[in-house]
């Protein structure tokens, strides 16, 4: 089907590759489709791309690029969405990034830009089903403005 | 908004299928036990409230920069 974004226009996405959130995304009530756009001239980073609002889309990677000892434990949430059966590699986990420019102490000098990721509630996704979630972590150590460079 | 005193033990009924029992009572801290169709996401108001902002700003940054700029920093940061 065609989806329109803000980001690349109207693009051209496989059915089979829309991803439904039977529990939507926080901060954007009602959204439940989505679609993650990897090209291969961005990676590391891919998109998690609204299919029917095209302004919401939010920049995603792989945690394990700069965090390989990220961890979370996956069992409740593979209960909730009923994931019980499928092995671990069937699962992705992505985190959203984040880049903005850090007001500089100095106004003259120019602002330092900074690669953030939210490690606190990272996007679990899969594939096979069709199917995302957002996992939100408690009592956790983790930040929600991780450094990722 | 409703308000109800409630004891120990007792429970709390929202439409037909949400739950809420009074578990324990300490000094200035409850313990609820939160029974919710599966469907209802239950979370700690200020720690949604952080996903929810999170998700936005980055919604915001997505849309105001180009992506061009997150790749040269992972790029250089490679490099060192």
């Amino acid at each position: 089907m065609q989806i329109e974004t803000a980001k690349f226009g109207v693009i051209e996405v496989a059915d089979d590759k829309i991803l439904h959130l039977p529990y939507g995304l926080a901060g954007f009530p009602g959204e439940e489709r989505f679609v993650i756009l990897d090209k291969e001239d961005s990676r590391p980073f891919c998109w998690l791309q609204c299919v029917d609002v095209p302004d919401i889309a939010l920049m995603l990677m792989d945690p394990c690029l700069f965090k390989p000892d990220y961890s979370v434990d996956l069992v409740p949430v593979r209960e909730e969405m009923g994931w019980t059966e499928e092995p671990d590699g069937d699962l992705l986990l992505y985190v959203v990034v984040r880049m903005y420019a850090e007001e500089a102490e100095n106004p003259a000098k120019e602002a330092a830009l900074r690669l953030v990721a939210n490690l606190v509630s990272p996007l679990l996704v899969n594939a096979k089903k069709r199917q995302a979630v957002q996992v939100v972590m408690y009592d956790t150590h983790y930040s929600f403005e991780h450094p990722v460079v | 908004m409703l308000i109800l005193t409630r004891k120990c033990g007792e429970q709390i009924r929202i439409g037909n299928d949400i739950r809420i029992q009074v578990l324990d009572m300490g000094k200035g801290v409850v313990k609820l036990g939160i029974e919710a169709p599966k469907n209802i996401v239950v979370h700690r108001e200020e720690v949604f409230e952080r996903v929810r902002e999170t998700n936005l700003a980055a919604m915001e940054d997505a849309r105001s920069r180009s992506m061009d700029a997150a790749l040269q920093l992972w790029r250089e940061r490679k490099q060192v």
